[in-house]
């Protein structure tokens, strides 16, 4: 333990010997090395050579003081716990607030983002592809059985991936053109009902929109999905498509024990599509830890196949970032 | 390597004690010690995304009392790159809630482009253990001019960032992304090599 404590000390020493600028030309290529291979001290050590040396010091020792007060507070009088314990309560609910609005947000631009990088792609129609897959998964989960039969009741909770599509979009007529595509309709009169049934939806998701309720909470609790990007003419995909492939995902998805109610951790892998359809060199580019990335890697491993990707109609080899999004 | 890197191996078993002393205890003082050894890290990343030193501080406060909050229900396997998270999800969303839809959105596709060596495998080129010398050589050798120039001088002259990008006419951040690009290139390679090899 003792050891250990010293271990701690000198690396602190050495970090800010480092940022002050105090180290041998030697020992700061000895320090870069190993901060390379730390994204916690790399990200570090970039904040810190936006300040002085001198501030840094001021700001570690005001630092200090401020969590030692906050350790052992000052005795004062009661009402300064109690308006203490009051301020931490609000602290807590406010994050717990602005968190569930950061997750909101993120959700939405991760839609955002994949459809601008389907624009890109000349062949693809802007945006649509990206509405498609979202409706697909509203439409989906009304035709379970289930479902179906207490259409009524169900209504709140599919209301949840349909507010997602309505915030990409700029206008709802859109959205039930999509949904109107008989894409993949076993049955025609289901699939009117589900367009009908779309509109009302539509109606219900915009009235929803405006005050952040508990649609929101249940929106989050919508599983993960994988987002794409890639930059390429026509990019290599899955055979069974982007919807199903993000299905398969959340389907097949075992989620490590460490990861929360509510938390969101991405991963991000990345592997080559060779023209044979053969995935290669897959690894783990950006990971919290070992379980995600084992899990990651073995979603991508025993996932469908892939389809390479084409320039001039050609096949060709292409490398392919994939984020997996644990919720 | 010629110093051993804390917080992977050494301090993660002196964290793990002081997080289950925390989370049974509740005592602020353990947390408090076990905090205090991350707040110089804690502290840098805020500067790195809120480049504002008061913001930075209220942050690494804010974030201590996260702590208190969050770890006792959560089952942290790794406080170090979870508290790393942890910290760079509340600056984004320190970020976020301040800027416009747009800005939000060019730095979440911005923040994807700076993706981090993962760091659980070791690079041969870090690794002094690493036996096909000759194969690291021969890539090294198909490396871009200047990310091979680059690794060249930190890995076999030991040259710092700042000397590199002197001796190069280029700023540290192009000498440390050409050090990271090479480094990737460096293990597709490698990695390619060796699938090859396993075929033949």
């Amino acid at each position: 333990m003792k050891e250990e404590d010293r271990n701690k000390k000198r690396a602190l020493s050495d970090f800010e010997r480092y940022v002050r600028g105090q180290m041998s030309k030697r020992e700061e290529n000895a320090f870069q090395r190993k901060v390379q291979r730390d994204p916690f001290a790399d990200e570090a050590t970039e904040g810190y050579s936006e300040v002085s040396p001198a501030d840094t010091k001021k700001d570690m020792e005001s630092l200090a003081k401020r969590l030692k007060n906050r350790i052992r507070p000052v005795r004062r009088v009661m009402i300064y716990r109690i308006a203490a314990s009051i301020a931490v309560l609000m602290l807590i609910s406010s994050a717990f607030l602005i968190i569930q609005r950061y997750r909101t947000d993120r959700q939405i631009s991760e839609n955002i983002i994949s459809s601008s990088f389907a624009e890109r792609k000349d062949s693809a129609p802007p945006s649509l592809p990206v509405v498609a897959e979202t409706v697909n998964e509203a439409v989906l989960s009304e035709r379970e059985p289930e479902l179906m039969i207490t259409k009524e009741s169900t209504d709140r909770s599919v209301t949840a991936p349909v507010e997602t599509v309505v915030a990409t979009l700029p206008d709802t007529t859109k959205l039930l053109a999509v949904a109107e595509e008989p894409e993949s309709a076993p049955d025609v009169a289901a699939e009117k009902a589900t367009v009908r049934k779309a509109a009302a939806l539509t109606e219900d998701a915009m009235k929803e929109m405006s005050p952040a309720g508990a649609t929101r909470s249940e929106m989050q609790a919508k599983s993960d999905t994988a987002v794409f990007d890639q930059p390429s003419d026509i990019a290599a995909q899955p055979v069974t498509g982007r919807d199903n492939f993000n299905r398969y995902i959340e389907e097949n998805m075992r989620r490590p024990q460490s990861l929360q109610q509510g938390e969101t951790v991405i991963t991000v892998v990345r592997f080559l599509v060779r023209t044979s359809g053969v995935l290669d060199s897959l690894r783990v580019i950006s990971s919290p830890g070992e379980e995600f990335s084992t899990e990651a890697m073995r979603l991508i491993r025993e996932g469908p196949a892939w389809k390479p990707a084409t320039e001039n109609g050609q096949p060709v080899d292409e490398d392919v970032l994939l984020r997996i999004v644990f919720r | 390597m010629i110093l051993k890197f804390p917080g992977k191996t050494l301090n993660s078993k002196i964290d793990e004690e002081l997080l289950q002393e925390f989370t049974s205890s509740g005592s602020l003082d353990t947390l408090g010690e076990l905090y205090s050894g991350y707040m110089h890290l804690v502290y840098g990343v805020c500067l790195k995304y809120l480049k504002n030193r008061e913001e930075s501080m209220d942050a690494v406060m804010q974030i201590f009392e996260k702590l208190i909050t969050d770890i006792p229900k959560q089952k942290i396997e790794n406080f170090r790159s979870w508290l790393h998270v942890v910290t760079r999800n509340y600056c984004l969303m320190q970020l976020r809630s301040g800027k416009t839809y747009n800005e939000k959105l060019s730095e979440w596709v911005l923040d994807q482009v700076t993706f981090m060596e993962n760091n659980n495998y070791l690079h041969p080129i870090d690794d002094e253990e690493y036996d096909d010398k000759e194969a690291l050589a021969d890539c090294i050798e198909r490396l871009k001019d200047e990310q091979k120039e680059c690794i060249r001088q930190f890995y076999y002259e030991n040259r710092c960032y700042s000397e590199i990008a002197i001796n190069i006419g280029a700023d540290e951040k192009k000498v440390k992304s050409h050090l990271q690009n090479g480094k990737r290139n460096l293990k597709l390679c490698i990695e390619e090599k060796n699938e090859r090899r396993r075929q033949e």
